[in-house]
């Protein structure tokens, strides 16, 4: 797990964990570090000390060393800072990934029979 | 520069992984590999000499659309509903899905983008536009990359002259 708190400019103010090295953490800006969060930056600013955190699980993160899958949560403080809580998901989702990818790949494989079987000018109504 | 958060959203092997790496690497894969929560990137396209950053979310397929967390949607400026050409269990609740992704973004723009027209002939999809419970904007294939670049070149229009 890792924690951040986010000036409302996008600064790190605070940081503890061991998900991110501290040489990634120096070369980006936390925006500059997840696409993810600099594209909702600006709602999280709006929101109100009092709102209910917001959930984001399985962003799939790929920089430098760090390749995986990881839950965000996000409040905002009442001082108007951003606490983002980001825990590593890799594992459970590799594992949801292995146990998805055959299944969906044989609904795939099934439709796209059954529409190849029927010819590209079947009646599609039916 | 101007930011916009777009998502790609829609029912599994749609092709919305596809679009996203044909638009943003120009690059192809034959091979399904199912998308696991979300994966966002962005791309910098120049709409009319204006520069406009996508920041596009590419997640996970859902069957339905409200099983997709809301917490993606959050600073959403637009949806792109992608659709499978030849697979009927992809647009035959199309209608349910766009009222229920209009009352996720009442102000925002959704585009409904049927996907896999290499694998399709003109006279299928004069027929697929009469079964359609709603039509759609563009028709694209990832595969060859026909109308992917117009896809979300019009989106960013759309999403300029909503700022403007």
């Amino acid at each position: 797990m890792h924690t951040f708190l986010i000036s409302p400019q996008g600064k790190i103010i605070k940081e503890s964990g061991n998900l991110f090295p501290v040489d990634i953490l120096q070369d980006f800006s936390p925006k500059l570090l997840c696409p993810i969060l600099n594209s909702i930056f600006e709602e999280l600013v709006k929101l109100k000390p009092s709102s209910p955190a917001i959930f984001i699980p399985a962003v799939n993160l790929s920089i430098k060393s760090i390749n995986g899958y990881f839950d965000y949560l996000l409040s905002k403080k009442e001082d108007g800072s951003i606490l983002w809580i980001v825990e590593d998901t890799t594992e459970s989702n590799n594992n949801k990934l292995v146990r998805l990818q055959p299944e969906m790949e044989q609904k795939l494989k099934d439709e796209t029979v059954q529409f190849l079987n029927f010819g590209k000018n079947c009646d599609i109504s039916d | 520069m101007i930011s916009k958060k777009v998502i790609l959203t829609g029912s599994f092997g749609v092709g919305k992984t596809s679009l996203f790496e044909q638009f943003l690497y120009s690059k192809f894969s034959q091979k399904y590999l199912t998308t696991i929560g979300v994966k966002v990137d962005k791309k910098v396209i120049n709409v009319n000499g204006k520069e406009l950053s996508l920041i596009i979310w590419d997640i996970a397929g859902e069957v339905k659309q409200d099983k997709v967390p809301n917490s993606y949607f959050l600073g959403t400026s637009a949806i792109i509903y992608v659709f499978d050409v030849t697979r009927k269990s992809t647009y035959e609740e199309l209608d349910q899905d766009i009222t229920h992704l209009k009352k996720m973004l009442p102000n925002g723009i959704t585009a409904i983008v049927g996907n896999k027209i290499d694998l399709v002939d003109e006279s299928f999809l004069q027929e697929l536009k009469g079964n359609i419970p709603v039509p759609w904007d563009i028709l694209t294939s990832a595969k060859t990359g026909e109308n992917v670049e117009e896809l979300f070149l019009n989106i960013g229009s759309q999403l300029l002259n909503q700022n403007t």
